[in-house]
């Protein structure tokens, strides 16, 4: 690291500040502050300028550049004069590139998303809670790299940002089909209960059937379609372009992060899952009621005092919900992972995620069905 | 180098010293990126081992592998840059992951390298809303982002970045 005893101060004559450095700059070790410098500055009102002496300088990286980027800066600001004679030549060179090219002035962006994570009213807002030097994370390669199994565990924000984006987003679809499915069910059950003079149990019906079985499972088709193709077209396309392979030669191990992506992918799957689920259950529920009251609007209908609806169907769709969840994460990063290098294969490995989280969906649900006949619940 | 019975190049034997400049030259097609990912592990050769000083990169453990990958940068073809990323971030990203920088500081490491191929201002962009010149460029900042040992390019001078740039990165 660059201690401060890297760095000491020699008054040259009365207007000059000599800077001499000394040792290995590294990178990896941190940072001197320019402030230093400053400091030093005024200490000595009347000085006029800024010299170098390297001379005990071991070795040098990008640290004594940002450095004395800074310290030009700083220099500017007060008017004094910085002379880089003292400096090693390829310093001199390297400062004199950074300072070829003005800087840029920030062009206006319009037309951001209020979802923008880092722009827009949600951007801003975040920026404000978790600070404006906050590393907040955008989208899903920043979480892969953050959800690396190292220190770096994924943040609160990241979650909330993917619970958001996959989701509070899928909300629309998942009540729509909710809204359907339940109107469907509520119309079939009730022609066909209809002949035994069972239309009471249309309740029954739909509402069991939503919480034990089609709440989870649609969610989890809608899931499939939405959210674990759009996770094998974005990972398909970071190796088309070759994100991935930049991962990887960082150091970053492609296994690695995508092993803990999955991890991550269950993780808010399982909690969006749910809480669409609910929704949708709701929303089912309450369809379904209005429809057979509809159908068969008879005083029967209205005195059922309740469903044959108990916790254990509850947390049974709950915990399906979950591993239809898995599957969705698995199946779409298993595909974005196996994507070809063209465009083509970007499209197959969507498609195929689908695929496979549907199919996986159904037989997981099959599976369930048998499991749960056999335990009795 | 091989893709399954396919043998692409044989007999391959070179030694690349401190400060050389080694340049790979070939027809289209005629396996120079191949070679270069064999050289970052991105292929694994069908037979023979790849060196980086006395460590034997090809027969590393994973571990050791990512050690000696810090100590390269790789220059993609395309730029590689991660698109979700402000330019800033994909080349923090290096810093924050294997240095005891702060946030402040790796944002000034990160400015000072966008300024050394002429980026400056461009921190705050996505990759999508500049130039392809320009991506490459900030590629270039990203490979160089940890100060490596070694810079492998796959492409070594791209019109759009001037030769200013590339000696800085020799």
């Amino acid at each position: 690291m660059a201690e401060q005893d890297q760095i000491s101060f020699q008054r040259g004559d009365d207007t000059t500040l000599l800077v001499r450095f000394s040792g290995a700059w590294r990178l990896r070790g941190g940072l001197p502050s320019a402030s230093l410098v400053d400091r030093e500055l005024q200490s000595a009102a009347q000085v006029r300028g800024v010299a170098f002496d390297t001379k005990e300088l071991i070795s040098w990286d990008s640290s004594v550049l940002a450095f004395l980027v800074e310290l030009s800066e700083l220099c500017r600001q007060r008017g004094i004069n910085m002379d880089r004679a003292g400096l090693p030549a390829g310093v001199r060179r390297l400062l004199h590139l950074a300072e070829a090219v003005p800087e840029k002035k920030r062009a206006q962006r319009r037309g951001r998303s209020i979802f923008s994570p880092t722009r827009g009213r949600f951007g801003h807002r975040r920026r404000r809670l978790f600070g404006r030097d906050a590393q907040v994370p955008r989208r899903d390669e920043r979480y892969l790299c953050s959800a690396l199994p190292h220190e770096g565990a994924l943040p609160a924000c990241g979650s909330f940002l993917l619970i958001q984006q996959c989701g509070a987003q899928a909300l629309p679809i998942v009540t729509l089909i909710s809204f359907l499915v339940g109107v469907i069910l509520a119309f079939v059950g009730a022609v066909q209960l209809k002949q035994f003079g069972a239309q009471i149990y249309v309740a029954d019906l739909v509402g069991i059937a939503i919480v034990r079985e089609m709440g989870a499972m649609m969610t989890g088709i809608i899931m499939a379609g939405r959210t674990g193709a759009a996770f094998a077209a974005q990972l398909g396309t970071m190796k088309v372009t070759q994100e991935i392979d930049a991962f990887t030669t960082l150091g970053l191990l492609a296994s690695g992060i995508f092993s803990a992506a999955a991890r991550d992918r269950f993780g808010f799957d399982d909690a969006s899952a749910v809480s669409l689920r609910r929704f949708r259950r709701c929303a089912g529920r309450g369809h379904g009621r209005h429809r057979e009251c509809s159908i068969s609007p008879g005083p029967r209908t209205f005195a059922r005092p309740s469903m044959r609806l108990g916790l254990t169907d509850l947390f049974g769709g709950v915990f399906k919900s979950a591993v239809y969840g898995v599957l969705v994460a698995l199946s779409g990063c298993l595909r974005g992972i196996q994507c070809g290098n063209s465009s083509s294969a970007v499209g197959d490995a969507a498609t195929s995620a689908v695929v496979t989280g549907i199919v996986a969906i159904v037989a997981a649900c099959g599976i369930f069905a048998v499991v749960f006949y056999v335990l009795g619940i | 180098m091989a893709y399954g019975s396919f043998v692409l190049m044989r007999d391959l034997n070179f030694t690349i010293n401190d400060g050389d400049v080694f340049i790979i030259m070939g027809g289209s097609g005629s396996g120079k990126s191949t070679l270069l990912r064999h050289l970052i592990g991105l292929n694994e050769p069908a037979q023979g081992e790849i060196f980086y000083r006395a460590d034997n990169f090809t027969k590393a453990d994973p571990a050791k592998r990512q050690e000696i990958l810090r100590r390269t940068g790789v220059l993609f073809q395309s730029g590689a840059l991660w698109s979700s990323m402000t330019l800033a971030e994909n080349i923090g990203l290096a810093l924050e992951e294997y240095t005891d920088l702060n946030p402040h500081e790796i944002r000034e490491i990160a400015s000072l390298k966008l300024a050394l191929v002429g980026l400056k201002g461009f921190e705050d962009y996505y990759p999508s809303e500049i130039s392809g010149g320009m991506q490459k460029r900030a590629g270039l900042s990203r490979a160089m982002a940890l100060d490596p040992e070694i810079l492998f390019s796959t492409n070594l001078r791209p019109a759009s970045i001037p030769l200013a740039h590339v000696c800085w990165t020799i």
